[in-house]
């Protein structure tokens, strides 16, 4: 027997790894996509790339990267404070290239690129310096840019490696009010690595308290008590810090991934193959919990660890080391949407050093509640016995379920909704609903055979809601409510759905010349928090009125391929849910953008800000 | 067995009454889009007194965007002033409009001989002209209008002297 799970226990380890190893690869596929990709003229941004370095000891190093064929004046740069928190030196330029201007004879000018660290001493007192960086430059090929202003707030005394965000000022000088993509990035600007960590590790608790990390509590005590009993508290804790940590360790890696690639590390967790791939090892997990083979490290592997641990109880360290890892795999996706505030954040910092940290004190935080449950789990749990086997048998029901949950974002949702049906009346059947009680029945076996019939019952109205075309879960029924499919069917016309970065550009532009404003929808089959925006939040009479002015614009990324990818990345997005406004003038407001679930009155407070009409 | 039976039939039945039902939902009505004239908009003489475009409706009018610090703006500006001349009678009607400060504006065309209205705008220009199409804000930029006040032509960039009185030419023919 042993021999088998071994072969079975290094596939799966082997699975994992390749799912990993594809998601790197994708990443890479991709941005070679993405700039192969060339217009005839390049936007402002894209001609000149501009960032800044760590600003120390009163210099602030700038950077600026010129695309081939364009260049930029050395006599239109311009430094100033604007609130005289600073002084500004003069800064040392590079030697420049002349150019034969018809109009204004012979001028300076940079290709390529422009370093030179900029002098700014700051003013008494003051403990952020702003800036207001002004540049300006041209296409060899007959085109010139507007002055573009780049405005800085700098801590003065930064110890860390975090730069502040940068803001772009839309040509002809708008004000700067739109900073940051979300909030989590505004308030984690400017301040120091362990500041980022505190908030992470808060965000973390925070986090420990939604239903996501529930399912690691049974998984952790099981473990903790393991087959030859309870262990003791400090044994107990000594097993669920381990857990912890290799499930902190987890998120490590990937802030870290998010901070090298500074990209979009989750979409390409949305690959259907890494999907299937991850469904395929939640089946195979719920075949092993019902028994049907034993999972369990390599023989000799394990004969090692018990025999370092010999005396020891409850599991080897090795093994839930390993639990923590698949625990963190499991609940990420769980905890994707607040994940993604942070992923963005971390990839706009570029930093891999503060992307692993944050994300390691991220899963700390979570994991505070499972060391309070593990060290205290030896005294009150139960001895091993039938009661591991049922919660093994639930742990099974739950990793089917996570199997469909993985599915559901590849398969068409009323297939997912047939799947969701067939383990509900599955499950049922196995809790004996369909079995005649015996005569003398206990009250646990009238419970059961209670909670069986509630399951088939319910996974029946599932069954006949996928066939009407039904994709929610909770409203099976709703193609028979006939108001509310009408109403949902009226608000899917209202989109008009675009796909390419073009195709949103133009759309973008055709409503600007009718002078009014965009709502741009990131929306996919498989986003559970899209479906609750779209049912909840415009679903509510009052956005509803409230967007009639709008053009609404839908970008529907269920494919999640190249271009939906290209789209996402265009725009710093990390995948749906997110809801991007563009006021009249097609300028995206990046201040109101918004990143994950938001309920009627805080999307309405979004567009009151938009100043919309 | 026979339960069983019962059972089997309760489904088929729910899940044809399910697809029955699918087929019969109506479809709803599809949306309608508005668009705004473009030769609508205003912008300031160097007196700081508004002016529409369609005040110039009619003619075919070129609305020529620049500034003093665009070197090809200031490169085309002469063949502009050339067709202006040899068009105008016909029609023909050049309107400069400089995303530029003012004063720098009024100054620069102090010194030259430019014979047709130059209308000057910040943040307001920008924001037309990405409206317009012109999605990357770079200048010059440039908008034909035929007669009736229909966008004919955008042009991205240089105009060559050339290619300009080509498609102008051809304008007013028609």
């Amino acid at each position: 027997m042993d021999k088998r799970f071994a072969g079975l226990k290094l596939l799966l380890c082997g699975l994992l790894f390749t799912v990993a190893a594809s998601a790197g690869l994708l990443d890479k596929l991709d941005q070679l996509g993405g700039s192969a990709k060339q217009q005839d003229f390049l936007p402002p941004e894209q001609a000149f790339v501009f960032s800044h370095e760590t600003y120390e000891q009163q210099r602030l190093p700038l950077v600026w990267t010129v695309a081939e064929g364009y260049y930029l004046y050395r006599d239109k740069l311009k430094f100033e404070s604007p609130d005289g928190s600073a002084v500004i030196g003069k800064p040392q330029f590079p030697p420049a290239e002349e150019k034969q201007d018809e109009a204004f004879g012979r001028v300076a000018i940079y290709k390529h690129e422009l370093k030179l660290a900029l002098p700014v001493t700051p003013a008494a007192g003051a403990s952020k310096v702003q800036l207001k960086i002004t540049y300006q430059g041209c296409a060899e090929d007959g085109i010139c840019y507007p002055p573009i202003h780049q405005t800085l707030s700098l801590p003065v005394a930064a110890v860390s490696a975090a730069p502040a965000p940068l803001a772009v000022e839309p040509p002809g000088g708008r004000a700067a009010e739109s900073l940051d993509a979300d909030r989590l990035s505004t308030l984690l600007a400017n301040s120091g690595l362990p500041v980022i960590a505190a908030t992470f590790f808060g965000f973390g608790l925070l986090l420990a308290l939604t239903p996501c990390v529930f399912p690691m509590v049974p998984i952790l005590s099981s473990i903790v008590v393991g087959e030859r009993g309870p262990a003791g508290a400090g044994r107990g804790l000594l097993l669920s810090v381990v857990y912890v940590l290799a499930m902190a360790a987890t998120y490590a890696a990937v802030g870290l991934t998010a901070g090298l690639f500074g990209r979009n590390v989750q979409a390409a967790f949305q690959h259907p193959v890494v999907l299937v791939a991850f469904s395929a090892l939640f089946v195979a997990l719920a075949l092993s919990m019902f028994g049907f083979f034993h999972l369990q490290l390599p023989q000799a592997l394990r004969q090692r660890l018990e025999r370092s641990h010999q005396g020891s109880r409850g599991g080897s360290l090795a093994g839930v080391a390993l639990m923590g890892v698949l625990s963190a795999v499991i609940v990420g996706p769980c905890v994707a949407p607040p994940l993604a505030g942070a992923l963005l954040y971390l990839a706009h910092e570029g930093s891999p050093v503060v992307g692993g940290v944050a994300l390691f004190a991220l899963g700390l935080g979570m994991g505070v509640p499972l060391l309070i449950v593990g060290a205290s789990a030896g005294h009150f749990l139960p001895r091993a016995g039938a009661w591991l086997e049922r919660v093994q048998h639930v742990f099974g029901v739950v990793s089917l379920g996570m199997a469909i949950w993985f599915l559901g974002r590849v398969l068409p949702p009323t297939l997912t909704l047939a799947l969701w049906s067939l383990l509900l009346i599955g499950t049922g059947i196995f809790l004996r609903a369909l079995e005649p009680l015996p005569e003398l029945a206990s009250g646990w076996q009238r419970l059961w055979k209670g909670l069986g019939l509630a399951l088939v019952t319910y996974g029946g109205v599932l069954i006949v809601g996928a066939a009407a075309g039904a994709d929610d879960l909770l409203k099976p029924l709703a193609p028979f409510t006939s108001a509310s499919e009408n109403q949902s069917l009226e608000r899917k016309q209202a989109f008009t759905t675009v796909k390419s970065a073009a195709a949103l550009e133009a759309a973008i532009q055709q409503a600007s010349a009718a002078g009014q404003p965009v709502l741009l929808d990131f929306y996919a089959d498989w986003c559970v928090e899209c479906k609750r925006l779209e049912r909840e939040t415009f679903g509510d009479p009052r956005v509803a009125q409230r967007l009639a002015g709008f053009t609404l614009l839908r970008a529907d990324v269920t494919a999640n391929d190249e271009t939906d990818r290209a789209l996402m990345a265009g725009l710093s997005l990390f995948g749906p849910p997110a809801v991007l406004l563009y006021d009249p003038a097609g300028q995206e407001r990046r201040d109101q953008r918004l990143i994950g679930f938001a309920g009627p009155a805080e999307f309405l407070a979004r567009l009151a800000a938009l100043g919309a009409p | 067995m026979n339960r069983n039976v019962l059972i089997g039939a309760v489904a088929l039945m729910a899940v044809g009454s399910g697809l029955a039902f699918r087929h019969l939902s109506p479809p709803a009505p599809p949306p309608t889009a508005a668009a705004s004239d473009p030769l609508t908009v205003t912008f300031s003489d160097l007196q700081g007194q508004a002016h529409a475009l369609s005040e110039w409706r009619g003619k075919v009018l070129v609305v020529n965007f620049w500034a003093t610090w665009c070197p090809p703006c200031l490169k085309e500006i002469p063949s502009f002033v050339e067709l202006q001349k040899r068009y105008g009678a016909q029609g023909l009607q050049f309107v400069g409009v400089a995303l530029d400060d003012r004063e720098a504006v009024a100054s620069f065309i102090a010194s030259r001989d430019i014979n047709y209205p130059i209308l000057a705008g910040e943040e307001d220009v920008a924001r037309y002209m990405q409206a317009q199409g012109n999605t990357i804000g770079a200048l010059p930029f440039t908008l034909v209008f035929d007669r009736n006040g229909r966008l004919r032509h955008t042009q991205q960039g240089e105009w060559s002297p050339e290619e300009s009185a080509r498609v102008l030419a051809d304008f007013l023919a028609h």
